[in-house]
C-alpha cells in the first residue's frame, strides 16, 4: 500500500471515527434528557409525554435558531471584497457551507429528537404509534425549520452587513464586548471576582480569582443564563413537593454544573499546564480546582438539606438516610470529576460520559438504601485517598 | 550563585534517534550577580539553554547544579524555589486577564501582596511607559509590544535573585530599550544579574558581563566581554564585528 493510500485511510478512519464520537455524544446526551424529561412530565406533565413532547419541541426550535443566529456572520459579511484575495471566500461558497452546516446540524438534532423523543413517549403510551408518531413530528419540526434557513440562504434575503466577520467566540452564546462595555465588564468581574476570592490565602486566591475572571469575561450572558435555569429548575423541583425531585434535582444538577464548569475550564487548565513556568506547582491547582468544586458540591447539597428541612422537618431531615446518601456522594462527585481530570489521560469527552455513568450508579445506590451507604462512603474513602495523593504530588 | 552545565545535553524528539540535539555536552558557569548574554543564529540553541536552566525542559543528560547542588530534572520547581524569574520570547499571557491583573498574579505566586506589587510596578510603568490600557483592557488586545512589557514586567519584578529573558529587546520601541538598558545595568549595580539571549547586538553590547556563543547546539566560546575582545583584537567594531567574523558567511 502506497504512502498517499495509507494516509488517505488513516484520514478516513479519523473521520469515521470523530463522526461517531459526535453522534455517540448527540445519542448519549438525548438519552440523559429523555429520561430527566419522562420524570418532569411525570410530575408536572399530565402523565401522557405531551409537555414533554412540548418541551423538546421548543428547545429544538431554540437549538435551530441558534445555529443559524450563530452561522448567519458568513451570509451578512460583504460578499465582494475579500473573495478577491482569499481562495474559498466567494459568497456562494460560504453560502454553500452555510447550508452544509444547516444540514450537519439538522441529522444531529433528528438523532436527538428521535432518541429523546422515543424515551419519553414509552412510559405514557405503550401503543407503537404513539412511540413512533411524536418522535417522527418532532424530526419533521426539525427539517421544517432547517428548510426555512436553508432558503434564507438560498435566496440571499440576508443583507450584507459591514460588521467585521470573525471566527472567534462561536461557541459562545454573546459576542464578546467592545469599547465602553468591554471597560465596564473588566471593572465589575474585577470587583466581584477580588470579593469573592479575596479571604483566601496566596496563592490560592489568584489560582481561584483567574478561573472566575475566565468564566465571567468570556460568555457572561450564558452565565447569567445557567445560573438564572438552575434557580428556576431548584424552585420548580422544590415545588414538586418531593424528596426524591429534590434529590433528583442536587444530583443532576451537581453532576451537569460540574461537567459544564471542566468543560468550559478546559482552556484555562491547558493554559496552567503549557505554561508552568509562570504558575506554582501543580499540586496547588489541583488543592485549589477540588476546593471549587466542593464548593459547588456545596451549594447543591445545602439546597437539598433547605428541601428536605421544608418537606420532612429539620430532625428527620438530619436522620433521614437520603441526605447523608446525597451529601457523601455530592461531595464524592466533585472529588471523581476532579481527580478524573489530573490523573488520567482521558478525552472531555470520555470524563462527561464517565460523569453521567458516576450519576447513573448513585442514582441506582438510592435505591438499595443499606448498600447504596456503603457504595457511597467506599466511593468517597477511595476519591479522598486519591485526592490526597495528588494533593502532595 | 553559580549555574553549573555540566556535559549537558537536550533533544526534542528524544525518541528519534536521528534527531540533532538542540543543546549538545555544555559546559557552562553562569554567576547570577552578572549579566550573561547569549548570542547566536536562529536554532543555535539559545531558547532551549534558558528553557533548561529556568527548569522546563525534563530529560536532558548531563549534569545541572546551583551552588553545587545537582537539580533533579523531574522536578521543575526551580524558579520558584531559586526566586528566578523568566521572561520568554513570545510572551505568554492569559488572554482573558488585563495586564495589571497578571502582574500581580504574578507577584502573588512569588510570595507579594497586591500592594507590594503595586509598589514594585511604579518603576517600570515608567520605564515601560504602562498607560490606561494595562488596567483596562485584558491582554487579548494588546499589541505585540504591549505584551512584551507586560511579560518582561513579569520576569524581572518581585524579589528576584537572577532574571532570565529570551530576546528582551525584541518588539520594544527605541525608548523602552533604552530603559530597559538602564534597569539591567542598575540591578546589576545591586548584585542581580541577567540571563538573556539577543540577535541585537549593539543593545547587547551596552549592558554585557558575559558572553555565552552558540552555534548548532554547541557552546563556541564562553567567558567574560573582556576576554572575548582580548581574543580579537583586530575586530574595532566590538561585539558585531566578532560575531560576523566567527559565524558571518
Amino acid at each position: 500500500m502506497g504512502k498517499r493510500a495509507v494516509r488517505r485511510q488513516g484520514t478516513d478512519g479519523s473521520r469515521t471515527a470523530s463522526w461517531a464520537a459526535g453522534y455517540g455524544k448527540t445519542a448519549g446526551a438525548a438519552f440523559s434528557a429523555g429520561i430527566m424529561l419522562t420524570v418532569v412530565d411525570q410530575v408536572w406533565g399530565n402523565r401522557t409525554g405531551l409537555f414533554a413532547i412540548c418541551l423538546l419541541s421548543l428547545g429544538l426550535a431554540a437549538a435551530l435558531a441558534f445555529e443559524f443566529l450563530d452561522l448567519r456572520q458568513a451570509l451578512t459579511f460583504p460578499r465582494r471584497l475579500e473573495s478577491l484575495f482569499v481562495a474559498g471566500s466567494d459568497y456562494g461558497r460560504r453560502k454553500k457551507s452555510v447550508q452544509a452546516a444547516l444540514l450537519a446540524s439538522a441529522r444531529t438534532l433528528s438523532v436527538f429528537a428521535v432518541i429523546a423523543g422515543t424515551i419519553v413517549m414509552i412510559i405514557p403510551w405503550r401503543h407503537p404509534l404513539g412511540i413512533i408518531a411524536m418522535p417522527a413530528l418532532l424530526c419533521l419540526e426539525t427539517w421544517a425549520g432547517t428548510g426555512l434557513f436553508w432558503l434564507v440562504a438560498e435566496k440571499e434575503w440576508l443583507s450584507p452587513s459591514r460588521e467585521r466577520f470573525s471566527g472567534i467566540g462561536r461557541g459562545s452564546l454573546s459576542k464578546p464586548p467592545k469599547g465602553r462595555l468591554a471597560g465596564s465588564l473588566v471593572r465589575q468581574s474585577q470587583a466581584l471576582a477580588h470579593a469573592l476570592t479575596a479571604a483566601l490565602p496566596a496563592p490560592y486566591a489568584w489560582l481561584a480569582r483567574r478561573k472566575l475572571l475566565f468564566l465571567l469575561r468570556l460568555d457572561p450572558v450564558s452565565l447569567a443564563l445557567y445560573l438564572l435555569a438552575i434557580v428556576i429548575c431548584g424552585i420548580a423541583f422544590l415545588g414538586a413537593g418531593s424528596i426524591f425531585m429534590a434529590g433528583f434535582f442536587a444530583s443532576i444538577g451537581c453532576m451537569v454544573t460540574l461537567t459544564l464548569a471542566q468543560t468550559v475550564f478546559t482552556e484555562c487548565d491547558r493554559f496552567y499546564r503549557e505554561n508552568a513556568f509562570l504558575f506554582p506547582p501543580r499540586r496547588f491547582g489541583f488543592r485549589c480546582d477540588l476546593a471549587m468544586a466542593m464548593v459547588i458540591a456545596a451549594g447543591f447539597g445545602l439546597y437539598f438539606f433547605l428541601a428536605a428541612c421544608r418537606l420532612l422537618g429539620a430532625g428527620a431531615a438530619l436522620r433521614s438516610q437520603s441526605l447523608w446518601q446525597t451529601w457523601i456522594t455530592l461531595a464524592a462527585f466533585a472529588g471523581l470529576v476532579i481527580v478524573d481530570a489530573y490523573a488520567s489521560g482521558r478525552t472531555r469527552e470520555a470524563r462527561t460520559a464517565l460523569s453521567f455513568c458516576y450519576l447513573g450508579i448513585a442514582g441506582i445506590m438510592y435505591m438499595f438504601p443499606l448498600y447504596g451507604w456503603i457504595a457511597a462512603l467506599a466511593v468517597l474513602a477511595g476519591v479522598t485517598a486519591q485526592c490526597l495523593r495528588t494533593a502532595r504530588a | 550563585m553559580i549555574l553549573k552545565l555540566s556535559g549537558t545535553s537536550f533533544t526534542y524528539a528524544a525518541q528519534d534517534e536521528n534527531a540533532a540535539p538542540a543543546l549538545e555536552k555544555c559546559d557552562l558557569e553562569i554567576d547570577t550577580t552578572r549579566v550573561t548574554v547569549t548570542l547566536g543564529h536562529n536554532g543555535a540553541g539559545k531558547s532551549t539553554l534558558i528553557r533548561l536552566l529556568t527548569g522546563q525542559l525534563l530529560g536532558y543528560s548531563g549534569e545541572y547544579a546551583i551552588d553545587g547542588k545537582v537539580q533533579d530534572p523531574a522536578r521543575g520547581e526551580l524558579l520558584a524555589l531559586n526566586r528566578f524569574g523568566y521572561a520568554p520570547d513570545h510572551p505568554v499571557l492569559e488572554p482573558h486577564l488585563t495586564g495589571l491583573e497578571m502582574i500581580c498574579m504574578a507577584g502573588s505566586f512569588r510570595g507579594w501582596t497586591e500592594s507590594q506589587t503595586l509598589a514594585g510596578l511604579g518603576i517600570y510603568r515608567e520605564m515601560f511607559e504602562l498607560e490606561d490600557w494595562l488596567e483596562n483592557k485584558t491582554c487579548s488586545a494588546y499589541s505585540k509590544g504591549m505584551a512584551k512589557k507586560i511579560a518582561l514586567v513579569i520576569g524581572l519584578i518581585g524579589d528576584l535573585a537572577y532574571s532570565f529573558l529570551d530576546e528582551p529587546f525584541d518588539g520594544l520601541d527605541p525608548i523602552s530599550i533604552h530603559n530597559l538598558k538602564k534597569h539591567l545595568r542598575a540591578r546589576r549595580e545591586k548584585g542581580i544579574g541577567t540571563f538573556l539571549s539577543s540577535h541585537m547586538l549593539d543593545a547587547a553590547e551596552k549592558v554585557v558581563d558575559d558572553v555565552i556563543l552558540m552555534k548548532s547546539g554547541l557552546v563556541a566560546f564562553a567567558g567574560s566581554y573582556p576576554d572575548l575582545l582580548a581574543g580579537h583584537p583586530q575586530a574595532k567594531g566590538g561585539l558585531e564585528e566578532i560575531y560576523f567574523n566567527l559565524f558571518g558567511t
